[in-house]
């Protein structure tokens, strides 16, 4: 798209890309961030989690 | 109002909503101090770039949990039981929140911003919407920023954290353990005619 010379003066280095995807490595390693988090979320146990109980 | 906490809240899944309200407290903290002294100083200064920063990585984090609010909410189906407009006003919370994003990409008033705006102005153009909404106005772009939005979604966020308190947490949904107590049979397997219990 652009010539040599004309070059973004944005660029987010190497991108997955995928039809019109385009995730840089930065989007990359925080959407797998995002699953890691939301995984153990669910995984761990919450402390003090089992003495209340109103249900 | 719901005055007690079902057990079934004791998960971390839970405190994805209140660490983006958490977020979005700093956003605001640190982006008032940045409208106070302006361009000029949050370009320059030491401390000027210390709350450019504070305020970008606030964002960071208010989306992040955003959007894992969102996969928690939509995994367990929160719209159940009449919590519809908890859901619906939270998806206007997320596209107001990444329209806030894109004005603040535009205030930033550097190369990025003019290159964003430049880029974008014809996107808004090929919709048909340029004449109104033009990113190449600085002012319009940094008042929505940081006075419109921001107020829209406040406003947004008070009536979600009162639909929610006026709810109460949704239950989780029923256990399938394969087995339909209900009709006595495995789950999904046909019912013959006159034989359910409704
Ligand atoms: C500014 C962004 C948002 C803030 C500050 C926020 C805050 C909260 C808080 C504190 C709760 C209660 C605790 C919890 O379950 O986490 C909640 C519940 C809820 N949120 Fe959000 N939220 C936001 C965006 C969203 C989005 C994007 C969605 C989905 C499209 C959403 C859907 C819901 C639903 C359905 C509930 C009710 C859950 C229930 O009744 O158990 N929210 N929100």
């Amino acid at each position: 798209m652009n010539g040599p010379g004309l070059q973004p003066p944005i660029n987010a280095g190497p991108a997955w890309q995928y039809s019109f995807f385009n995730l840089s490595v930065p989007d990359l390693i925080v959407v797998g961030l995002m699953i890691v988090v939301f995984v153990l979320a669910i995984a761990i146990p919450f402390p003090g989690g089992d003495n209340d109980s109103t249900h | 109002m719901p005055d007690t906490m079902p057990s079934y809240v004791d998960s971390y899944v839970y405190l994805f909503g209140v660490l983006t309200l958490a977020s979005f407290f700093w956003i605001i903290i640190s982006g008032v101090i940045l409208v106070i002294f302006g361009p000029d100083w949050w370009h320059v200064s030491a401390v000027g770039h210390f709350f450019n920063s504070t305020h970008f990585w606030s964002v960071q984090a208010f989306f992040f949990f955003m959007v894992l609010h969102l996969w928690a909410q939509f995994l367990m189906a929160a719209w159940r039981g009449g919590r519809h407009w908890t859901w619906i006003g939270g998806w206007m919370l997320f596209l107001l929140s990444i329209l806030a994003g894109f004005t603040g990409y535009l205030s930033q008033n550097n190369f990025d911003a003019q290159w964003v705006g430049t880029q974008g102005k014809d996107a808004m153009n090929s919709v048909g919407v340029g004449g109104f909404f033009n990113l190449l106005n600085f002012g319009q772009m940094y008042g929505l920023h940081v006075f419109l939005l921001p107020m829209l979604i406040l406003f947004l966020i008070g009536v979600h954290l009162f639909l929610v308190r006026k709810h109460g947490v949704v239950e989780p949904l029923p256990l399938d353990d394969g087995y339909d107590k209900e009709n006595r049979r495995p789950t999904g397997s046909p019912v013959p005619e006159g034989e359910s219990r409704p």
